[in-house]
């Protein structure tokens, strides 16, 4: 029951619910930064689903040693965490860039926020 | 390791990463790389070409076994597709060399160029869902580069902020798909997809579509399409309309079929839907603008959803009706020349507003050639366009898709009235005197007439193209 609990709930609706605070966001915000904040809330809740799905209860890393030799059903799918760590990489990148653009917008328009620029911006 | 496939991805990344290093020694050979880059790229995919069957392959990387690792797909027709985009991106670089250089940062442009034909090969070449991924968020980070290459930053934001959404979809999709089926290849998943229930695959096929809607420019993630379009630069234009559009399409028609295996065909029937919906509506809209740049962002929507549309009409409970799939790749082959010749035009006439548009005799070459890409998108005779959209009207036709010839014909009108609205204006126009652009430079004028060339030899000899791209994954469905 307990267990049921902390697999589905905690693990699965939890992250899920972080992504769709982030969509909440960036579907509410008129400020450019919060959209990034808002874009970085959702990459929490993927990634932490994805890191969810490759969890194993008791698990060990998935090394072989020499104290390990011999429980290979017992380890933690290393797939998942590879992924999470590609997926960080690559949300770093986009959110580094993402701030260099609202730095320049910042500079073209004096202004964050989007209706006021969508307002500035002719055509 | 030189008959792989794998060097069609790895040649432009070495270049992008090579492009820094050399502005340490000089700024002025930065300009060539990327020519150079598609250049050796194009001759390793004619070398591999002529040793590849017409089999989907999957080629393993780093050694692992198959299901295990990244693996590519490769085969005769993919590798047509390759070089039909390599070309273009050569063209691209060639315009950005003698035209764009000088514009903006010169070392983060030409990176991202590179970089993104390197995404839009990935793209079409990988055969991993998670390597999909990546080369998905390559493409669209050299796209947020791009699309800010004429200070159009708020254009920019828009497109970052509904790729990002895209893309995280597809990360949630695809850990799901991980998590069910135990493989992330695609050509396992489809096995390991068997006996899951029917609302799993529901949420999956949701969650793949929007999220692959966006860089393919479907409904509904499109609305960046027109801004960006817009904002950009020339050769920005070109790598959106005719590369990494075409790369993402193909990326879309690769997930639909090998990882649903063509059953489940109430997936297909919503994505018929979703394609017709953002034909009709990016015609309509493309009707009313007067804004050329936009004009031909909402037909470059418009032709998304008539392709995508048309390859899930052709599936059917796990079988793939030949005529009606084939004749939908052979007009998104079509579209790549097309598209490239009509943005490259539209770049060196300067031709932006229609109102603005008037008759020059001294471009009237420059004209007639911009003028031969529109016809070829709208499917007049003798022109490449023409023979694809005949195939696929034919096609429909003998299968009896009453509902889909309709709305096809129908947007057709509006789409035939607005490209003889921009060639009337281009070539009759007296206009208002505006300032004109430069003169077209020898080498534009060249690679005009050779992809003008391109577009007559297949509208001459539609047959061999035709057969020569046709069952593209052939091997890779039941």
């Amino acid at each position: 029951m307990i267990n049921n609990i902390i697999n589905s709930w905690v693990f699965v609706y939890g992250p899920l619910s972080i992504f769709l605070i982030g969509l909440y966001g960036i579907l509410t915000q008129n400020n450019i930064f919060k959209l990034v904040i808002s874009i970085n809330i959702m990459n929490l809740g993927v990634n932490l689903y994805i890191i969810a799905l490759g969890y194993v209860h008791n698990g060990i890393a998935p090394i072989y040693t020499e104290k390990f030799k011999m429980s290979g059903e017992n380890f933690v799918d290393p797939v998942p965490q590879a992924l999470v760590l590609t997926a960080i990489v690559i949300s770093v990148a986009i959110t580094a860039f993402f701030l260099a653009v609202l730095i320049k917008n910042y500079e073209k328009y004096k202004t964050l926020d989007i209706e006021k620029i969508k307002g500035l911006e002719n055509d | 390791m030189i008959n792989q496939p794998v060097i069609i991805i790895l040649i432009p990344l070495f270049f992008a990463f090579l492009i820094p290093l050399i502005s340490v020694f000089s700024k002025k050979i930065i300009k060539i790389i990327p020519v150079i880059a598609a250049f050796i790229n194009l001759a390793a995919i004619i070398k591999i070409l002529s040793s590849s069957s017409r089999i989907l392959k999957y080629f393993s990387i780093s050694g692992y076994k198959i299901p295990f690792g990244i693996n590519l797909i490769f085969n005769y027709q993919i590798g047509m597709f390759l070089f039909a985009i390599n070309l273009v991106a050569l063209i691209a670089f060639l315009y950005f060399y003698k035209n764009e250089f000088n514009i903006g940062n010169k070392i983060a442009y030409p990176i991202a160029f590179t970089l993104g034909l390197t995404a839009a090969n990935g793209m079409i070449l990988t055969g991993d869902l998670f390597n999909l991924f990546v080369f998905m968020e390559l493409a669209a980070i050299s796209g947020y580069i791009i699309s800010s290459h004429r200070k159009g930053y708020y254009s920019t934001i828009t497109y970052i902020v509904i790729t990002s959404i895209g893309s995280l979809l597809f990360l949630l999709g695809t850990a799901s798909v991980y998590n069910v089926s135990g493989s992330l290849s695609l050509n396992t998943i489809s096995t390991g997809l068997q006996g899951v229930s029917g609302q799993f695959i529901i949420i999956i096929s949701v969650l793949f579509i929007i999220s692959l809607s966006g860089e393919a420019e479907l409904i509904p993630l499109n609305s960046w399409v027109p801004k960006v379009y817009n904002k950009t630069g020339d050769t920005g234009r070109i790598f959106f309309g005719s590369i990494f559009s075409s790369a993402a399409l193909f990326a879309v028609i690769k997930v639909l079929i090998l990882l649903f295996q063509g059953s489940y065909s109430y997936i297909y029937e919503v994505i018929t839907v979703i394609g017709l919906i953002t034909l009709f509506i990016g015609e309509v809209v493309a009707f009313r603008q007067e804004n050329i740049k936009k004009m031909i962002a909402y037909s470059s929507v418009a032709q998304a959803g008539l392709i995508i549309g048309a390859v899930s009409m052709a599936i059917k409970n796990g079988i793939i009706n030949k005529m009606v799939f084939n004749a939908a790749i052979f007009q998104l082959f079509n579209n790549i020349f097309a598209k490239g010749l009509i943005l490259l035009g539209v770049g060196a006439l300067g031709a932006y507003h229609l109102n603005n548009l008037k008759n020059n005799n001294k471009k009237l070459l420059a004209s007639i050639l911009t003028g031969i890409g529109v016809l070829s998108l709208i499917g007049m005779p003798p022109f490449a366009g023409f023979w694809s959209k005949f195939y696929l009207i034919k096609a429909l036709v003998l299968n009896k898709f009453t509902f889909f010839i309709i709305i096809f014909l129908f947007s057709a009108l509006f789409e035939v009235y607005y490209y003889m609205k921009f060639l009337q204006k281009l070539f009759f126009s007296e206009g208002n005197k505006t300032k004109t652009k430069k003169d077209i430079s020898f080498l534009t004028y060249g690679m005009m007439v050779y992809l003008s060339a391109i577009i007559l030899l297949i509208g001459i000899f539609p047959n061999s193209i035709y057969k020569a791209i046709s069952d593209i994954f052939m091997g890779g469905i039941l």
